[in-house]
């Protein structure tokens, strides 16, 4: 055999492999027979990729007798691509992009327990903002980010949240009725986006969106925030739209491949492709 | 084992190597998988195309996104502990604890599936996440149960990790003897956990339940959560 053919062929076992991948993706776990039908490839020489996956340790033997599922390693290659997943790294591109086209300043926050801390800030021309710097944290209840926190965590969570009293800080807002922060973390999970208006810093306004990973949850909030003539009324620099299109693009560089999303993860059914 | 296509066993020891080592440049790879550069190229290439692989903007190859998706339909294919998910789920609820379900697999203990408690997000161990057998209430209950051989090395993962060969033996007859594991802060400072092996037909580990939270919460586990552990284990043991 020549080297020519040689690699030809180990390219097209990579392909039949990736073939019974990605059945075995869509089907939990299938018999010989099947995967056979689903990758047009005889049992033959299909056994023969199987044997090969299996001892890999990318496939293995289904809970059922003569069916194959993917295997065990896979959660464990799964697990590093998501360890080392670094949302600020992956929100940075995203982050300046908007602060380019608005001259706002641009904030990426994340939730730890009942407040939302600030990871990554892209600095705009008018204010700056003493209130969120990098590192500080904000009560879920005060300012667009933390409100798309609070309001897109699970109900559970956002019930032990809520009756948790925030953990306030000497310089926090005070805590609105439970009712109010109730039916705006409703609001802001119905239209998947949330406007602040002056309630962090009097005459400051924001508007904040949710960034999800691969399955869909919720794992940090975008926000644009400036001097409230930039933010909201006729001549704003930004609008809902921006902020809710640059949290998407976060959330795709992080592997999420379905629509936008708000509260409960979506179930993303992928169709397997044909042939 | 029967020995797999050679193109594939490349192709793995490739993804293998950015599991451990993160991404790295193609000549990096070709010399620590030992091949020729043209061969490493024309391999990355074959990843890339079916998207196991993809290029950082940096020049470098990385493991590609399509792990993640793959690696939930590992774990949702597990369906020999389909009822583990509401067994978990009742566990966390009834202790307030992160309740996970753990295999063994070479040498050490991969955790399954979990139910979060109320508490703190710990993170000491996730789906797709393994300890060695010697840390950690779910570890010591599988390899309290499994043969010399599939003990797998030790690792030393805080000061109080138990890594003495007679220490581990020790911890290994007493787990039998009273049918649970306990793990203070061998995983992580100030993180204890309670565990419970469940065993197939020849009294071998299969699988463990345990429970784990913050070591102030779990100082009187043993009593207060063993119950529910208890009716956990029995409700998923194979047995």
């Amino acid at each position: 055999m020549t080297e020519m053919t040689s690699s030809a062929t180990g390219l097209d076992t990579l392909r039949k492999a990736d073939a019974v991948l990605r059945a075995l993706e869509h089907h939990s776990d299938l018999a010989v027979a099947e995967l056979s039908a689903l990758v047009d490839e005889p049992v033959s020489s299909l056994y023969r990729i199987l044997t090969s996956l299996t001892a890999l340790g990318w496939v293995e033997p289904g809970g059922r007798r003569g069916r194959y599922r993917l295997g065990l390693d896979i959660m464990r290659i799964g697990y590093a691509v998501e360890d080392r997943l670094s949302i600020r790294a992956h929100a940075l591109p995203t982050l300046g992009d908007l602060h380019a086209r608005t001259g706002l300043t641009v904030y990426l926050c994340v939730r730890r327990f009942t407040r939302s801390v600030c990871i990554e800030r892209v600095e705009g021309r008018d204010v700056r903002s003493l209130a969120t710097m990098i590192g500080s944290s904000t009560p879920l209840f005060a300012g667009a980010a933390p409100r798309v926190l609070l309001a897109t965590l699970a109900d559970a969570d956002r019930d032990q949240v809520i009756e948790s009293g925030f953990r306030l800080d000497p310089n926090d807002p005070p805590v609105p009725h439970d009712l109010a922060i109730r039916n705006d973390a409703e609001a802001v999970r119905r239209q998947g986006y949330a406007v602040s208006d002056g309630d962090v810093t009097p005459g400051v306004a924001a508007i904040g969106a949710p960034v999800c990973d691969h399955r869909g949850d919720v794992v940090a909030a975008i926000s644009v925030s400036g001097l409230r003539p930039a933010v909201l009324g006729p001549d704003a620099a930004v609008d809902v739209a921006t902020v809710v299109d640059g949290a998407a693009a976060i959330s795709a560089s992080l592997g999420f491949l379905g629509p936008s999303v708000s509260g409960a993860p979506l179930a993303a059914e992928e169709e397997f492709p044909r042939g | 084992m029967v020995e797999p296509i050679k193109s594939l066993a490349k192709a793995h020891a490739v993804i293998e190597l950015l599991r451990v080592h993160g991404a790295r440049t193609p000549s990096e790879i070709a010399d620590l998988i030992n091949v020729p550069r043209s061969s490493a190229y024309r391999l990355i290439e074959g990843l890339r195309a079916v998207d196991l692989v993809a290029p950082l903007p940096d020049g470098r190859i990385d493991l590609s996104q399509r792990w993640l998706r793959l690696a939930d339909a590992s774990r949702a294919a597990r369906d020999d502990w389909k009822a583990a998910r509401s067994v978990l789920a009742r566990l966390a609820a009834e202790t307030g604890l992160t309740a996970y379900l753990a295999v063994p697999r070479t040498g050490s203990a991969v955790c399954v599936d979990w139910a979060r408690g109320r508490g703190v997000e710990l993170l000491i161990l996730r789906p797709g996440g393994a300890l060695a057998l010697n840390a950690g209430a779910a570890s010591r209950a599988l390899r309290a149960h499994l043969p010399d051989e599939e003990h797998g090395d030790a690792v030393a993962y805080t000061p109080f990790t138990l890594t003495d060969p007679s220490a581990l033996a020790d911890d290994g007859a007493a787990i039998r003897a009273r049918g649970y594991s306990l793990a203070a802060e061998d995983v992580t400072v100030g993180i204890t956990s309670l565990g419970m092996p469940l065993l197939g037909h020849r009294g071998e580990a299969v699988a463990s339940l345990s429970v784990g939270g913050l070591s102030a919460d779990m100082r009187d586990a043993a009593e207060t959560a063993l119950p529910s552990l208890q009716r956990a284990a029995s409700a998923l043991s194979p047995r």
